[in-house]
């Protein structure tokens, strides 16, 4: 039995355990009430409440190969400069402002909080699992083809940019000023656009031929379950939130 | 449709791999449009949205209104000319900047307190430090930058659009049998 780190500080957890195996259902409901809780409360508790969210999502085993903890804090940390520029500081006459905590802290928390909920989401949803709950939920088989054809699309494609990009640069191109770079940019782009449609016309074709556009339900092979814990998470977090928002 | 939505995420990588002063975060929805047509550019623009807003930036989420009108605008200006011409490609990207602006400031100043975690923030604090209300040092400053980026988001277009193989062109526009190719 494979053992992984544990939610609770330390001790291990089982790949089969109850806690780890939670349906992404309850997943994406535990994610939607909290950032309702957070953006229901008052500021002060509301702030306590994300902060603490937050740190124990940072310390959450990663179960998914997303990693988005870094960009979500330098995110996040943009914001806070940002906020603090945009509504403390004055120029005529030059000081900072007062009484600008509480804009400062209502705007921020509308941005953490679907910041904490996608970085909760993203650390303990594999894509697998999304995969079939899209198709358990009967969403568009087209739907959930363009969704995940595009995530995988992505890094091929910025793998292809970066490869035609170190070309560039290996032939000498000059990328000095910005009008240089747009220069070096724009015939890279055709290139790359015309053989990713090569390499999607190709999937595509692949695609038909294993059934894709015949009509009928589509399969999955990760098995998704809706257990006691999930009825139990799911009542306790709205309990919760119930109770807190009072 | 998926590599329209992927170009739109994918382009932004390439911006900041050469630290251009814009987003061309639109290429694939203008593209997409000018192609295959409105619906077609909707669903890339507000896929690239969903997808951006799971792999990299959550608040992005907020302005999936702003890629349907992209589109939406995208396509009544291609029925006038839009990358027809040099000329009509600059007046439509200049349109287009506009109108995208208008559409996302509002919630970049209600939603977000005036801060849309681009490099349009600077302008916005130093025109709000010098007493502009928020919403209109918001609007000044993604008008801006905004009506650059979407001129040349345009210019681009025109070109993927004259620099593609006619075989390809054909293919994508379903003149050649390729239903599946749409996917």
């Amino acid at each position: 039995m494979r053992l992984l780190p544990s939610h609770t500080f330390g001790l291990p957890v089982p790949d089969s355990s109850k806690t780890y195996t939670l349906h992404p259902f309850t997943r994406i409901i535990i994610a939607l009430e909290l950032s309702v809780l957070v953006l229901m409360s008052p500021y002060s508790r509301a702030f306590l409440l994300i902060a603490v969210f937050f740190t124990i999502i940072l310390f959450l085993p990663q179960r998914s190969d997303t990693r988005l903890a870094r960009p979500c804090i330098r995110l996040l940390s943009i914001a806070a400069l940002f906020l603090f520029l945009l509504h403390g500081i004055t120029f005529n006459p030059f000081g900072f402002s007062e009484n600008v905590f509480s804009i400062v802290l209502a705007s921020f928390l509308r941005i953490v909080t679907p910041v904490t909920a996608v970085l909760y989401l993203s650390k303990t949803i594999r894509s697998e699992e999304f995969f079939a709950l899209c198709l358990d939920f009967r969403m568009p088989p087209a739907v959930i083809m363009i969704l995940f054809r595009t995530i995988w699309l992505v890094p091929r494609l910025m793998e292809r940019m970066d490869e035609v990009v170190v070309a560039q640069k290996l032939r000498g191109i000059p990328i000095r000023t910005p009008y240089q770079r747009l220069l070096a940019i724009i015939p890279t782009l055709s290139t790359i656009f015309s053989s990713m449609i090569e390499e999607t016309s190709e999937n595509a074709l692949v695609l038909s031929t294993r059934g894709f556009l015949l009509p009928g339900r589509k399969s999955h092979v990760t098995r998704l379950s809706f257990r006691i814990l999930d009825v139990l998470l799911i009542t306790l977090t709205t309990l919760l939130m119930v109770f807190l928002c009072w | 449709m998926a590599l329209g939505a992927a170009l739109n995420v994918s382009v932004g990588y390439l911006v900041n791999l050469f630290k251009l002063p814009f987003f061309l975060d639109s290429i694939g929805t203008v593209l997409i449009t000018a192609l295959c047509g409105w619906g077609y550019g909707v669903a890339v623009g507000v896929s690239g949205v969903l997808i951006l807003a799971i792999t990299a930036n959550p608040t992005v989420i907020a302005y999936v209104g702003t890629s349907f009108v992209i589109a939406t605008v995208a396509a009544l200006l291609i029925r006038i000319g839009f990358l027809k011409t040099v000329r009509m490609t600059i007046l439509g990207g200049i349109v287009l900047g506009i109108v995208s602006s208008a559409s996302s400031a509002p919630v970049t100043t209600l939603l977000y307190g005036g801060v849309s975690l681009a490099g349009s923030d600077a302008i916005t604090a130093f025109l709000k430090a010098f007493g502009l209300p928020l919403w209109k040092s918001v609007l000044i400053s993604s008008v801006m930058t905004d009506v650059f980026d979407k001129v040349c988001t345009g210019i681009i277009c025109f070109m993927l659009i004259r620099s593609l193989p006619a075989r390809l062109l054909a293919r994508i526009k379903g003149t050649v049998d390729s239903s599946a190719e749409r996917l």
